[in-house]
């Protein structure tokens, strides 16, 4: 009896903690991991081998907090006659000529109670490549920042910005 | 320093894993033991217990074996540092940090090696060798704590360039996680080892005593271990950045979890009936647990760091170009072609249209005209409402200069 109130013990602890990882899992596969984008746009490609320029696509990077993502004419202004015979510019043309909008999985997003400016960083001549890493060698564009506020706070603090409350909790 | 080929980089990843999976072993082996050596030199002091002094002997004999093989953890400690940093370039990789790295340690090796020789004394009295066995532990500890925290430290790529500034960013919950995890792998460790030793003690038939003292305790350190183990594993999961996760990496400990459970069941069965625990089984089971640590360590820096070895070919090549030997005027020219064969000649073409004009039709009108063509390049404006606005490629001067030096030439040709 003795045994058995051990070895039951000694299970239930470790599947306490097996629960505890498979629930670590479940909620980073079901909320944290990134989905399939619905179109698999190269940056390494665009950003990479043609060195588009960042603010070619997002246009507003340098105007407005939100960098923007590009209209689909954006993208049709050159996919009208280059590499129209791939599959993924095929899909492209589709959602273009049907005029629905292409429904992208962002990745990086930041709570809502965080007030965040593009143009103020892009001013402060932070390169892009400092928040999303070597895009340009991405075939597709994962997070690589981890975007914490001990992370802002350390370059804030470096390069003199501001680090008061109310800069990004307004 | 010359690079090597970028061929070589999955050797020495590879070489990583299986360097980090042995230096974690015996790591791991010299810590337990050099710990339980001083707690049971304590006790053998305190009781006068011959027992007692024999098994600290024989721990030290077994972790610290001789000095060749501490020269080769040192050597085995260099070579992994040098293949994090040929692998990874984490720019704290610094050689003072590296220096600092392999002194201590070696510091610490001597400590332990000078504890191990006081303690093999016939009379081995006093506090000298418990106060030179802590001075060696404690550095050896210190050095793996900020080994632990520099692994975790590659896994937050965002904060390397502030780490000059703040040096205190390098030390994280993670690598705390990490330390914490390498504690809770020496005590099975330990106990596997002393289960060994009881195996050989108990060969001749000769020291019962000895034998039933060694596995008794081997056991109660090997069982110990195995339920500290989840914690230190789950800790590691909770602390590790969210970048670092995937599905394989949440498997791993999972697995290691129903390993360490199956472990403790059978050990709690053994020492329960008064058998001894075989230690073959153990080693192999603790040695695995370790493997499947490593290769998640590894698959959460491949997943940050998947531009790794992108930085690394750069580096390469940026090693490999030879001086320009071309004369001036033909070296713009090349240099022109380069970079419209990789920038233009998606949207140009000379003869035909393609997203924009032919430049067969534009370019006249820039004839002797180099410096407003560069303008143009630098600083495009739509004039043509039949095509796309052309984008700004961020072409410096020198670039544009000698991207319209040879659009000018071709044009002369033509």
């Amino acid at each position: 009896m003795y045994r058995l109130l051990l070895n039951l013990g000694i299970v239930g602890y470790f599947g306490l903690f097996l629960l505890v990882t498979g629930g670590l899992a479940a909620y980073w596969a079901i909320y944290q991991q990134t989905a399939e984008q619905p179109i698999a746009f190269p940056h390494r490609v665009h950003a990479g081998q043609l060195q588009l320029p960042c603010n070619f696509c997002h246009r507003y990077v340098e105007q407005a907090r939100q960098a923007g993502i590009p209209s689909l004419s954006r993208c049709m202004d050159c996919h009208r006659s280059i590499a129209t015979e791939r599959s993924e510019i095929k899909k492209l043309t589709r959602y273009f000529e049907a005029g629905q909008p292409v429904y992208w999985e962002r990745l990086h997003q930041l709570p809502d109670f965080i007030y965040f400016s593009h143009k103020r960083h892009i001013k402060g001549e932070i390169p892009c490549a400092a928040c999303h890493g070597e895009v340009t060698r991405m075939e597709v564009v994962r997070r690589v920042r981890s975007l914490e506020m001990g992370w802002c706070l350390a370059c804030h603090r470096e390069r003199g910005a501001a680090t008061d409350c109310t800069t990004c909790h307004k | 320093m010359p690079l090597l080929p970028p061929e070589y980089l999955p050797l020495f990843k590879a070489w990583l894993v299986v360097g980090q999976l042995l230096q974690l072993l015996w790591a791991a082996v010299m810590v337990g033991g050099v710990l339980l050596s001083l707690f049971v030199f304590l006790q053998a002091q305190r009781y006068r217990d011959p027992l007692r002094l024999r098994s600290a002997r024989d721990l030290l004999a077994r972790v610290l074996a001789n000095k060749l093989l501490g020269l080769l953890f040192w050597l085995l400690a260099a070579l992994n540092l040098f293949a994090v940093h040929w692998v990874y370039r984490p720019p704290f990789f610094t050689p003072p940090f590296w220096m600092a790295m392999l002194v201590l340690l070696a510091v610490a090796l001597l400590l332990l090696f000078l504890y191990r020789q006081l303690i093999d004394r016939q009379q081995p009295g006093g506090v000298v060798p418990l106060a030179v066995g802590a001075a060696g532990l404690g550095l050896l500890l210190g050095v793996l704590s900020l080994l632990a925290c520099g692994g975790a430290a590659l896994l937050k790529p965002e904060y390397w360039p502030h780490l000059q500034h703040n040096p205190l960013l390098f030390l994280s919950w993670n690598g705390l996680a990490r330390f914490l995890l390498v504690l809770c792998l020496a005590l099975p460790l330990t106990g596997t080892l002393l289960l060994l030793r009881a195996d050989l003690a108990a060969r001749p038939k000769q020291l019962p005593d000895y034998q039933h003292y060694l596995s008794r305790r081997g056991g109660v350190l090997a069982l110990l271990g195995g339920l500290l183990l989840p914690a230190g594993l789950v800790f590691d999961l909770l602390t590790l950045p969210l970048i670092a996760r995937s599905l394989v990496g949440f498997l791993l400990p999972m697995v290691s979890l129903s390993l360490a459970l199956l472990l403790c069941l059978g050990l709690c069965r053994r020492l329960l009936e008064g058998q001894s625990p075989r230690g073959e089984p153990l080693l192999a089971a603790v040695v695995f647990i370790c493997l499947l640590i490593g290769l998640g360590d590894f698959l959460a820096r491949e997943q940050v760091l998947a531009d790794g070895s992108a930085i690394w070919q750069q580096a390469y090549a940026a090693d490999q170009i030879a001086p320009e030997s071309a004369a001036p005027d033909q070296q713009l020219l090349v240099r022109g072609e380069q970079i419209f064969q990789s920038r233009c000649t998606l949207c140009h073409r000379f003869d035909s249209r393609l997203v924009g004009p032919p430049l067969g039709e534009v370019l006249p009108n820039y004839r002797g005209r180099s410096e407003a063509l560069q303008q143009f390049i630098r600083q495009p404006v739509k004039r043509n409402p039949d095509y796309p606005e052309m984008p700004n490629l961020g072409l410096q001067q020198d670039e544009a200069a000698a991207v319209a030096a040879y659009l000018l030439e071709r044009l002369k040709q033509n």
